[in-house]
């Protein structure tokens, strides 16, 4: 149970505070509803981009990273497809340190075209290094463009391509932050070993008198149409094995429907276990990973199931065995036998919610999204949500969402490697 | 766009620096010749954890990927009971079972449910000390095995680091004992048995309960190794330093986009007192965001997305190494400003800002290091390690704070010879480097 108090200020912002003795560090996490979804097509990365840009000095406080290490405490960020976060931890005596900062850069950042064009070099060297030096590094790319056509989930976090990075203008950046970067479209929480009286009072002095815009993310996004038929795509990789990923569109986080697809894919290839690492790995020996999962967004998320091949079996052998096995396992198998594999899951999910409960940021954060979602409550009563689901609900979830006439797959093969040494 | 900005909001909040932190006790609750119990801060989170630390890794192997592959099929079974059946039993009782090897040291992590905590422990030792090690498990493995290496092989960052340790070391030392194809066909069940006998009969084992338990569960694992049978080790393999006959090397990857670059100087022992300062001295070269490395090289130039240095133990001292992974085209650049930036520690130490920052920063992060029900164990196993009192911790603020410039110079002037730096290269490399 993580407990918190929750507040809004006079300008619209949202503050949760979470009470915990045991730290020495306090933490204070503000969540922006921005993302990936809310660029535009010809502009991605942007909401990645910024997120480098935030570090790069705000109107009162030139090196914002100095003051953190000043006060004892560390600091980072990450933007998803729905949202973009960002957290300091510090000594909970030099809490307020972190109250100035993050009210600054909330009030205004110091824009400069130095800076941009530093940021810009930075990003398009995580770009390379996260997509073309790492096996698969695509995959992202290449699973979204084929099942979104319309809605802005079709490109990744980092963005399509460099140059959308590189054609970045100081005039796009300051129009970005102004529509999203403000207080109606954030939520603060506090959490550690201080109380809610020194919260509300810190908060007020740092964050009120910032001046709302009137401009709230609606989240609004053009839907897409079902995928009535197999899309496929052919492509090459570093990895030295073929490899072949299905996909489907799933559920909307907050629908059950996405625990369902959650539950399922633990069940069918969350481990070595499952009918899939059976099947494909241990037993036939084919593939040397076979596994699946569901990534939940805030809207439709994603089903995949992937395997990495050995020699002895053709992509599209692959694919038909990994499509065959799951069709088997969601229409004829029995209940019973679906019934414990489903309990061993939601085992796993309730160890797993519980440890993550331990640590002060992760909850600081499960805060921050599930208010962002629309209710914080949720941070409490997600594991009964996991516990209580049946397997009607689970094979629903599945049933509707998994077309098997209708995935998106994508082949890869190995690139041709060479190497010299010197 | 108006913005009111307020004339307080120029005002720094005042910042204390952390001056002291809460004495870490390691008295073990329970030990006799073989074996150590500590346990932690009881804390209401609905999980147990158990840490069993033994003090055996891959330097007592005999082959290579032999203590690795060992420790990965720990639980995968025998003729009666499958490696399936296993894991399926830790799903229903809720277990999360890790293992872990490394150079130094091998660990069993069990976090359970609390009230799962005794059942799940009887089990998992009933299971690893029935492992036979079948041949089919051992294939799989391999087979698993072999797909991944080649994957890592893809990448710039395993080779440069590769080759650069494969050059400041004798070729026979364990930290050079990258695994290969063959390494891992060659393994049989008989090796991973000798692995495992030697791993449990070994003594200077550690234990570590930490979160929600009972002292029932320190009973038990008390009552477990009251007396059990002990193997004695195998020979313990050295690191042995070599100086490198050339001051670089390089590989080159076509199908990459950018190099990375790894760089190794052998720094030598220090005491639990020295270390500290050692450890300042990089944090100010490259060990934190507020770096010379990061800030000048990522913050002012974009030439990399990171770049750090960090003090790699190798069982008896330490190395400093650096890595990046930079622009291909602006390589030379990123060389000429590491090498710069290490001069500027003999030549323009830390003022007395960069210095307080740094300490402030190892000051508050080793502090909030002991936030958490389960903490202890990483720094029992830190202490075991590298052969440190529990004065490392507990003098270790005193330590950090009595740093002066001066004294952080000589270290640098000491210690951060060019002349001993050897660079390692992969990736998109298109001509010789220069170093």
């Amino acid at each position: 149970m993580i407990e918190y108090n929750k507040f809004v200020l006079e300008n619209g912002l949202r503050v949760l505070h979470h009470f915990d003795a045991d730290c020495n560090n306090a933490i204070l996490n503000v969540l922006y509803n921005v993302g990936a979804r809310d660029e535009e097509e010809s502009h991605t990365g942007f909401a990645h981009l910024f997120e480098h840009l935030m570090f790069g000095g705000s109107i009162n406080i030139k090196h914002y990273d100095r003051e953190i290490e000043l006060s004892g405490g560390s600091n980072n960020a990450y933007t998803t497809n729905d949202l973009t976060n960002y957290y300091i931890s510090l000594p909970v005596e030099n809490i307020e340190t972190a109250f100035w900062l993050e009210s600054d850069r909330m009030l205004s950042l110091d824009f400069s075209q130095e800076s941009l064009d530093i940021q810009k070099g930075v990003v398009i060297e995580e770009f390379k290094q996260r997509c073309f030096n790492a096996p698969f590094g695509l995959l992202w790319h290449h699973v979204r463009n084929l099942l979104y056509k319309n809605h802005p989930y079709k490109w990744p976090t980092i963005g399509l391509e460099i140059s959308h990075i590189q054609d970045a203008t100081l005039d796009l950046v300051k129009s970005f932050y102004f529509k999203h970067y403000h207080p109606e479209n954030a939520v603060v929480v506090v959490a550690g070993n201080i109380d809610i009286e020194r919260t509300k009072e810190l908060s007020k002095k740092w964050f009120e008198s910032i001046a709302p815009r009137g401009v709230i993310n609606k989240n609004k996004y053009t839907p897409d149409s079902p995928i009535l038929q197999r899309q496929l795509l052919k492509t090459e990789d570093l990895s030295p094995n073929n490899a072949v990923f299905i996909c489907w569109r799933g559920a909307k986080y907050m629908d059950i429907e996405s625990i369902g697809l959650e539950m399922f894919a633990d069940m069918l290839g969350g481990n070595e276990t499952s009918i899939l690492h059976q099947a494909c790995v241990k037993k036939s020996g084919l593939f040397n990973a076979a596994e699946s999962f569901y990534m939940r967004s805030a809207e439709e998320g994603i089903f995949m199931i992937y395997g990495i091949l050995n020699d002895t079996i053709t992509h599209e052998d692959a694919e038909k065995m990994l499509l065959e096995l799951t069709q088997e396992y969601l229409f004829h198998t029995e209940s019973d036998s679906l019934e414990y594999r489903l309990q061993l899951s939601k085992n796993k999910a309730r160890t797993s919610l519980l440890l993550a409960n331990t640590n002060l940021m992760n909850k600081a954060q499960k805060l921050a999204f599930y208010e962002n979602m629309g209710d914080a409550n949720l941070a409490n009563t997600e594991a009964l949500q996991y516990q209580s689901i049946t397997l009607s609900e689970v094979l629903h979830a599945a049933k509707k969402h998994l077309n098997f006439l209708a995935p998106a797959v994508v082949f890869y093969s190995p690139k041709t490697i060479q190497q010299n040494g010197n | 766009m108006e913005i009111k900005n307020e004339f307080f909001r120029s005002l720094r909040p005042e910042a204390a620096p952390i001056s002291s932190m809460e004495k870490l006790s390691v008295l073990p609750v329970w030990k006799n010749n073989r074996v150590e119990i500590y346990s932690a801060e009881k804390r209401e989170v609905g999980i147990t954890r158990v840490d069993l630390i033994y003090s055996c890794g891959s330097l007592y192997q005999t082959k290579n990927a032999q203590a690795q592959t060992c420790m990965q099929l720990l639980l995968s079974g025998n003729d009666s009971t499958s490696a399936e059946q296993i894991q399926t039993h830790l799903d229903s009782l809720g277990a999360i079972v890790q293992t872990e090897c490394t150079m130094l040291d091998s660990i069993i992590s069990i976090k359970s449910l609390t009230e799962k905590t005794i059942e799940t422990i009887h089990y998992v030792f009933e299971q690893i000390l029935a492992v036979s090690f079948l041949e089919s498990e051992l294939q799989n493995y391999q087979q698993i095995q072999i797909a991944d290496l080649a994957r890592k092989q893809q990448t710039p960052g395993y080779w440069s680091r590769r080759n650069c340790m494969e050059n400041i070391y004798e070729k026979e030392s364990p930290i050079c004992n990258f695994t290969e194809t063959k390494d891992i066909l060659n393994l049989n069940s008989s090796d991973l048995i000798a692995f495992k006998d030697m791993l449990l009969g070994s003594s200077n084992i550690k234990i570590v309960v930490s979160g929600d338990y009972s002292n029932s569960v320190i009973n038990l694992l008390s009552s477990f190794y009251e007396d059990r049978k002990t193997h004695s080790l195998s020979i313990k393999r050295e690191n042995k330093t070599v100086v490198a006959s050339f001051p670089s090397i390089q590989k080159t990857l076509e199908n990459s986009n950018q190099i990375n670059i790894c760089c190794a100087l052998h720094l030598g022992s220090f005491s639990e007192k020295e270390i500290h300062h050692l450890s300042l001295l990089n944090l100010i070269f490259g060990g934190f965001f507020g770096s010379r490395l990061m800030q000048e090289i990522r913050e002012k130039r974009g030439l990399t997305y990171g770049i750090h240095s960090y003090l790699n133990f190798n069982g008896s001292g330490y190395d400093l190494m650096i890595s990046s992974d930079t622009n291909s085209s602006k390589v030379e650049e990123t060389i000429g400003a590491i090498q710069e930036l290490m001069e500027s520690l003999k030549t323009n130490p830390p003022a007395a800002e960069e210095l307080e920052k740094a300490k402030r920063y190892y000051c508050g992060q080793l502090r909030a290091s002991f936030d958490g029900p389960f903490q202890l164990s990483s720094k029992i196993r830190s202490l075991s390690n590298k052969n440190y009192s529990v004065d490392y911790y507990n003098l270790a603020i005193p330590a950090i704070l009595s740093a002066k410039t001066e004294s952080i110079q000589k270290l640098a002037e000491k210690h951060f010879d060019q002349n001993r730096l050897f660079w390692s290269f992969a990736g998109n490399i298109s001509k010789h480097i220069s170093v």
